[in-house]
């Protein structure tokens, strides 16, 4: 594929001027009717909101002020029923197959048996967690909430870009800009055209509830466990917190006494059931893990292996969102469902196998380069972006670490019309849905989906870069009501 | 219905560091008057009063070589190192605020958010410039404001108590230590007090907005004792010892209702309180105002302690009372080491330590992505 190629195949889901896309028609009428003016003025409006609320994400350590805004785009993100059925069927797919992964990992490693995947990608994993060998978590569900990315590149064709198995965020923008919008143009929603998605808090309740650990009778207390407000995603952690109606703790705030753990309230203790912890593996024990970490709570291991608490998600759970394990998901959808997978990966090739680093090597200029263990956006290379110099220096790194590093054609991500330097124009999207995989009343693996998700759109024109960290913005995303 | 102790603890620490930050603004509102005196000597020795009332004198020598008007406001109104400066009070509030905003109304996060917002934009009062009178006042009005959304939007569960307990024990511990700034010889009613000593008293009732309340009560005049008698046992004084103790009484006694269960900490406040209910100003100088200002506010801070202790806050001390804690007397060697501050240091303040920011830090999440 010649980049003149892909520039010019470059998908726009709202369409042309002349041709505007079915889902979109009832948007192109309303920026049309709003005008420019209108919706530059609404769009301070609603930063206003944002600031005043403390709707902010923290970056620390580049100086300026450390709680900053995410830039909120007024144009929604449009899905019409039927595309939005074919998407989540194939997300659904996707959590099923990846929680089937990881209990296989820790149980019977049927799928290295069967030569699937070679076992060193697992052993030698830095996510991975011998101490969970043998354990079973309620249902086996180790990711509770997975959050997949995905790009669109033509009509019919959707790429999944990475898993997140460990604790995505973001669904409080997903929420906080439904609401906005809501707020800014209420007409917008009159006629219920739209799916609601103010659902989700109800629903990631009930999905913790239902994995409640062995040892708990009754009704299980939910906690969510964060880092504290010196975390990035703190607003999301509080936000998650009051929409549920559960406490917000800290590590200390708790303790383990026999396998049971207990929070510390102003009468007393109280016994916690099962923690939606915001904390990575590495911190949320320092009797087993790191032992100077502050955030996390001795003995909780202890408590999680006996069955006293259920950890949402499960230590160990980042085995599959592991950028070089990604590439084997379409296998195990196959291997562990018996299913053709409904969603593409990128094709990708590993620069661990000599003819795929081969060919990476020669062809860096049309490639991106990624950092296995890399997020955020850092840590990667796009080749038709970068200097020759910055090639060079990524071929000398692929040659020195060949198992750290994947490759992947430059997408043509698919564009949507933003309100960005005082006029619309055309800017790359992405989006993240959020599967919730808990129990059916049987005590199965379960999984659901809110009809929407995450749109992050890049702000800078011609970027292909989303993330929140480097200039990346969110959008509403609606899913259209079905005619029924 | 409990409440998560950290929250318990947050909410009251919060209360306390917004009094804190207005009674310092107090201090040295009423400094100013006093360092106004025409004679440098006197107002250097002003000026050192209004740090050893703040409980920050030690630190102050420890960082400037000279007490005057221009570093004693750079202390007491702006130093990050004085963990008791107007700065490190509404920092604090306002962090303390932002690790429990699940557990305030938006008028109350956004009243200590704006007021840290606008405080840090605000430049710097300098010498001379007249700007320093409008600057506490500024601080004084957002103090009032905080309390006053907090009063007129809160819930009345247990967070309200905690609140109403940082509040309340604060306020008495600054009104002692205001009182005890200097001592004084206390003339009987008919022999009258030296110009210089008016001075003081009148400037003490100002700092406490009591000028007008003290006369209305006390008929004029500046009687020492009867401004002693105002701020420490006056049933109506909104600033007295009594009063403060009162409050706490009530809030105590909410929560044990609550609850369902009363602590040592009830014992406590409750002697406390029948103390200064049941004595006379004149009992109180003659046994020695310095005395028993001490002792007033190192039992309040047990009482501050034996609060946290039964709550369970993270930063309550393993102590337990001593035998006889439910009488109230005893005596100071008895104390729990932490809480014998009657002398220079403030009560501990809440806030978290640099090394767990930044341990904390170091965990980042990712942001979205």
């Amino acid at each position: 594929m010649s980049r003149q190629l892909q520039e010019a195949a470059i998908y726009d889901e709202m369409g042309t001027d002349d041709l505007v896309r079915a889902p979109y028609r009832s948007v192109k009428a309303w920026i049309d009717d709003e005008g420019l003016t209108t919706l530059e003025k609404k769009l301070r409006d609603a930063e206003t909101i944002f600031r005043k609320v403390g709707i902010t994400f923290c970056v620390y350590g580049e100086g300026g002020d450390p709680e900053r805004l995410i830039p909120f785009d007024l144009i929604p993100r449009v899905f019409a029923a039927s595309e939005w059925a074919r998407l989540s069927r194939g997300v659904e797919q996707r959590a099923k197959a990846l929680n089937r992964f990881i209990w296989d990992v820790y149980h019977d490693r049927d799928i290295i048996k069967a030569g699937l995947i070679p076992e060193a990608l697992v052993i030698e994993n830095a996510a991975y967690q011998p101490s969970m060998i043998g354990v079973d978590p309620p249902a086996g569900v180790y990711s509770h909430i997975v959050g997949v990315d995905l790009v669109r590149t033509a009509d019919d064709q959707f790429y999944v870009l990475e898993d997140n198995c460990r604790t995505p965020s973001g669904v409080s923008y997903m929420l906080e800009n439904r609401e906005i919008m809501m707020r800014l143009f209420p007409a917008l929603f009159d006629a219920g055209a739209v799916e609601p998605v103010e659902t989700y808090p109800a629903m990631l309740r009930r999905t913790l509830a239902s994995v409640k650990p062995p040892l708990c009778e009754g009704t299980p207390t939910v906690v969510i466990l964060t880092p504290g407000p010196f975390n990035s995603a703190f607003y999301e952690h509080c936000f998650l917190a009051d929409e549920m109606g559960v406490e917000l703790v800290e590590g200390p705030d708790l303790y383990v006494e026999d396998n049971r753990v207990y929070m510390r309230t102003t009468c007393g203790p109280q016994r916690v059931d099962v923690i939606y912890r915001r904390i990575d593996d590495e911190f949320i024990d320092p009797k087993r893990f790191r032992a100077d970490s502050m955030l996390g709570v001795p003995g909780l291991i202890d408590a999680y292996e006996a069955g006293g608490v259920t950890l949402v998600s499960a230590p160990g759970a980042g085995i599959a969102d592991d950028k070089a394990v990604y590439t084997y998901v379409p296998d195990m959808v196959r291997f562990y469902l018996g299913e053709e997978p409904l969603l593409d990966n990128v094709p990708t090739w590993k620069c661990a196998d000599p003819d795929d680093r081969a060919h990476v090597l020669a062809h860096i200029d049309e490639l991106v380069v990624k950092d296995v263990h890399g997020s955020g956006g850092y840590g990667m290379l796009i080749g038709p972006h970068a200097s020759e110099s910055e090639r060079e220096a990524f071929r000398e790194k692929i040659k020195a670490k060949p198992n750290a590093y994947i490759a992947q054609p430059t997408l043509a991500l698919s564009t949507c019309p933003t309100l960005a330097g005082g006029e619309f124009g055309p800017r790359h999207v992405d989006l993240r849905p959020f599967a919730l995989v808990g129990a059916d009343a049987s005590g199965e693996m379960s999984v659901a989906l809110t009809p929407g998700g995450l749109t992050r759109v890049a702000l800078k024109k011609g970027s292909l870069v989303v993330n929140s960290s480097q200039g990346g913005g969110v959008k509403d995303t609606w899913v259209l009501r079905g005619e029924s | 219905m409990a409440l998560l102790s950290r929250t318990a603890e947050n909410l009251f620490w919060i209360a306390r560091y917004v009094e804190r930050a207005e009674n310092m603004a107090r201090l040295l509102d009423a400094g100013k008057r006093m360092a106004a005196l025409p004679d440098d000597k006197a107002a250097r020795a002003e000026w050192e009063a209004v740090l050893a009332a703040a409980g920050v004198l030690g630190q102050f020598h420890a960082h400037y070589d000279e007490i005057n008007q221009n570093n004693v406001v750079d202390f007491v109104a702006y130093s990050p190192l004085n963990p008791s400066s107007i700065l490190s009070c509404v920092a604090h509030a306002r962090a303390n605020a932002r690790a429990v905003r699940t557990a305030l109304t938006i008028d109350m996060w956004e009243a200590i958010n704006e007021f840290w917002l606008e405080l840090n934009a605000r430049p710097k009062v300098r010498a001379g410039d007249g700007g320093l009178a409008p600057f506490l006042e500024w601080i004084k009005r957002n103090c009032a404001l905080f309390r006053g959304v907090a009063d007129s939007t809160q819930l009345r569960n247990d967070g309200y108590d905690f609140l109403g307990l940082g509040t309340f024990i604060e306020r008495g511990d600054c009104t002692a230590r205001l009182l005890d700034v200097k001592n004084f010889a206390f003339h009987r009613k008919d022999e009258p007090a030296s110009g210089h000593e008016a001075f003081h008293w009148t400037t003490i009732l100002r700092a406490t907005s009591s000028l007008r309340s003290y006369n209305w009560v006390y008929g004029g005049g500046f009687d020492a004792r009867e401004v002693a008698d105002f701020l420490i046992l006056n049933p109506y004084s909104p600033r007295s010892l009594r009063h403060s103790m009162e409050k706490v009484s009530e809030h105590l006694n909410r929560l044990a209702r609550l609850y369902a269960a009363r602590h040592d900490c009830h014992e406590i406040c409750a002697s406390l309180y029948t103390e200064l209910t049941d004595s006379e100003i004149d009992g109180v100088i003659e046994g020695g105002l310095h005395d028993f200002l001490t002792r007033f506010v190192a039992r309040n801070n047990w009482l501050s302690a034996q609060i946290a202790r039964d709550y369970y806050f993270s930063s309550a001390s393993p102590f337990a009372g001593p035998a006889d804690v439910g009488s109230g007397d005893a005596p100071e060697s008895q104390m729990p080491a932490n809480v014998r501050t009657g002398g220079e240091t403030k009560g501990e303040p809440k806030s978290r330590t640099q090394a767990q920011s930044k341990a904390q830090q170091k965990t980042r999440n990712r942001a979205v992505g």
